[in-house]
């Protein structure tokens, strides 16, 4: 399928590589996300998804291809690109030696912020992520969710038209989450775009108008998270339990067995085998009296399976 | 990568803003402490075992090193500014890596880094040279010249460049922050002694004498003994063509090989 050519793009990359040295982090990418969506970017641990987002913040040379944003080169205006979006890197690199506001303000000064519009500017956005009692605190005092909410905030200095979030709920609880998918949220009801990667898929699901599933360079499939669900694995799954962890491979192995020789596709985690599609059930009257198994749970299929029934199930460096 | 590396005026600024930002919120432990030890070298050395000694180079032993230590000062701000402290900032705090998702550029960052390593250079050259003075004035025989006093936050700039580049080049290679130790005790503390600071060169046997001729610390020597004495003016060709052509160097080099480092 040739990629969609989209005229208000706000990201283009085309046959998009990156070389480490050797090693091919990036492997000859195209994709096109439009403006006003939340896109959310998928993948296993180096599946190059911080990558990605360090060349399309334009601060890493591209080796091969091409890439715009915003409708502008990466290469030949970077500093422009960079004027016109916020980044919320995947590792806290807050200013440990100022305070909470004194970050947004030395922040602003990066993007030519006056300090009477930055200090307006800073105490709107400790507001937005209520911060505001903790505004003249030491950033050592903050709690992990506290600064990631700061973050997210000085990401937002320069009112960017594209905000970039690299894991930026990892480690948060259930509160600081929902304030930063509030941020999120609100971003893009002003009609601007939102690149975010994740490892939570409910996450993507919640809030990802489109996504993209990479692994080891390359993206393997790509589109709405519902439409994904229905194309890749349809609406069922089953998980059969394994009995004792570890234990019992044997009937799992016989159930991966079966599954292949009735290609009934699935994903094996575990202690346990997730079956997918219309065939479920033939599978499950099989193997329903088997008492090495604990339990089988029925359930819709999730972006989770579409994930796991891609990118398999061995364990990523 | 042209623009990834490119230089902006304004943005070194914001950089270097940052970091002056942060020496004034923590002045009183950043101001005393790096002047407490060349000021006991001064007062121990100039005049402990001062009185011991009749004359060096044609000076009483306090005024030879008072400008000695000056040239150490100016040296100090500026390695270490560019070694421990860049380095925490690349690799503890990732303040480099938050940079880089600004307009600032890399190259932005680094150049930011040389001109705050030489600003320490040039604070440690004012602040020691009004100690300098200060004691001069309490003992009754200025140690250095009044033109020479106004001189070295000025020469300060080009000394300190030079250790700044030095440093940055250091920076670049190093893979823990203890690494640094290894070039400050194989050289940076070798060159302290061995650069015509305590003792004249002319003491040194010829083959000592061409490597100290070598060291950087022993040209930034010569030109605060010169300025601080003020004649002989006409002598520091040398050492000046040295230096400028060692800070053209280093700061190049420095700033090259993080860049190779950090735009990855
Ligand atoms: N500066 C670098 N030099 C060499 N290799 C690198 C560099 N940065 C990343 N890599 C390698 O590139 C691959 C992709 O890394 P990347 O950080 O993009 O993965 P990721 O998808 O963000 O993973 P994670 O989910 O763990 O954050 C990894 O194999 C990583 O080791
Ligand atoms: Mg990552």
């Amino acid at each position: 399928m040739a990629p969609l050519i989209l005229k208000n793009g706000a990201i283009s990359a085309k046959s998009l590589t990156k070389n480490y040295g050797e090693f091919c982090a990036v492997n000859n990418v195209s994709l096109e996300i439009p403006k006003g969506i939340c896109f959310g970017l998928l993948g296993p641990n180096g599946a190059g998804k911080t990558t990605m987002i360090q060349m399309i913040q334009a601060s890493s040379p591209i080796t091969n291809g091409k890439l715009e944003v915003l409708g502008m080169d990466t290469i030949s205006e970077s500093r422009e690109i960079r004027k016109k979006i916020g980044v919320i890197p995947q590792e806290d690199n807050l200013d440990p030696d100022f305070s909470v506001r004194y970050n947004l303000l030395v922040y602003a000064r990066y993007f030519g912020i006056e300090l009477d519009e930055a200090k307006e500017k800073a105490e709107e956005l400790l507001k937005k992520v209520e911060l505001t009692d903790k505004a003249d605190q030491e950033i050592n005092n903050l709690s992990g969710g506290m600064k990631r909410r700061l973050i997210v905030a000085r990401g937002m200095i320069n009112e960017p038209e594209l905000l970039i979030l690299d894991e930026p709920t990892t480690g948060l609880d259930p509160q600081s989450r929902h304030s930063v998918w509030d941020q999120i949220r609100i971003f893009k009801n002003e009609g601007k775009t939102v690149l975010l990667t994740t490892h939570y898929m409910d996450e993507a699901e919640i809030l990802c108008d489109q996504l993209a599933i990479m692994d080891s360079g390359r993206i393997l499939i790509q589109g709405n998270p519902k439409e994904l669900i229905k194309k890749t694995i349809g609406d069922d799954a089953a998980e059969l339990v394994a009995l004792s962890f570890g234990k019992d491979e044997e009937t799992l192995n016989l159930i991966e067995k079966k599954c292949k020789l009735m290609k009934v596709s699935f994903s094996r985690v575990t202690d346990r085998i997730i079956l997918y599609g219309k065939e479920i059930e033939n599978i499950i009257s099989e193997f329903n009296d088997e008492e090495n198994l604990t339990d089988i749970i029925r359930r819709r299929a999730t972006l989770e399976d579409v994930f796991l029934n891609l990118t398999g199930r061995q364990l990523r460096d | 990568m042209k623009e990834i590396q490119g230089i902006s005026p304004q943005m070194v600024y914001a950089v270097w803003r940052r970091h002056a930002d942060v020496w004034v919120r923590t002045w009183r432990t950043n101001l005393l402490p790096p002047l407490v030890e060349p000021i006991l070298y001064l007062l121990g050395f100039g005049f402990g075992v001062g009185a011991y000694i009749n004359e060096m180079g044609g000076v009483s032993y306090v005024e030879y090193i008072a400008p000695s230590i000056l040239a150490i000062s100016m040296m100090f701000g500026a390695f270490f500014e560019a070694t421990y402290s860049a380095f925490v900032r690349m690799y503890y705090q990732k303040t480099w890596q938050a940079i880089a998702a600004t307009p600032a550029s890399a190259s932005d960052v680094l150049v930011a880094e040389l001109l705050w390593a030489t600003t320490k250079s040039v604070t440690n050259a004012t602040l020691m040279t009004t100690a300098i003075l200060s004691v001069g004035y309490v003992v009754n025989q200025p140690l250095i010249s009044m033109q020479g006093a106004v001189l070295m936050p000025i020469v300060a700039i080009p000394i300190g460049l030079m250790f700044a580049g030095m440093g940055l080049i250091l920076t670049s290679y190093t893979s823990s922050i203890d690494w640094f130790n290894i070039p400050f005790f194989l050289f940076v503390n070798p060159m302290f002694i061995l650069a015509g600071t305590f003792f004249p060169l002319s003491e040194f046997p010829p083959i000592a004498q061409n490597i100290a001729m070598c060291l950087p610390l022993t040209h930034a020597a010569i030109v605060t003994r010169t300025l601080a004495y003020g004649d002989g003016i006409e002598n520091l060709i040398f050492s000046v063509t040295y230096i400028t052509i060692m800070t053209v160097i280093m700061t190049y080099l420095g700033v090259k090989l993080c860049l190779r480092r950090i735009v990855t």
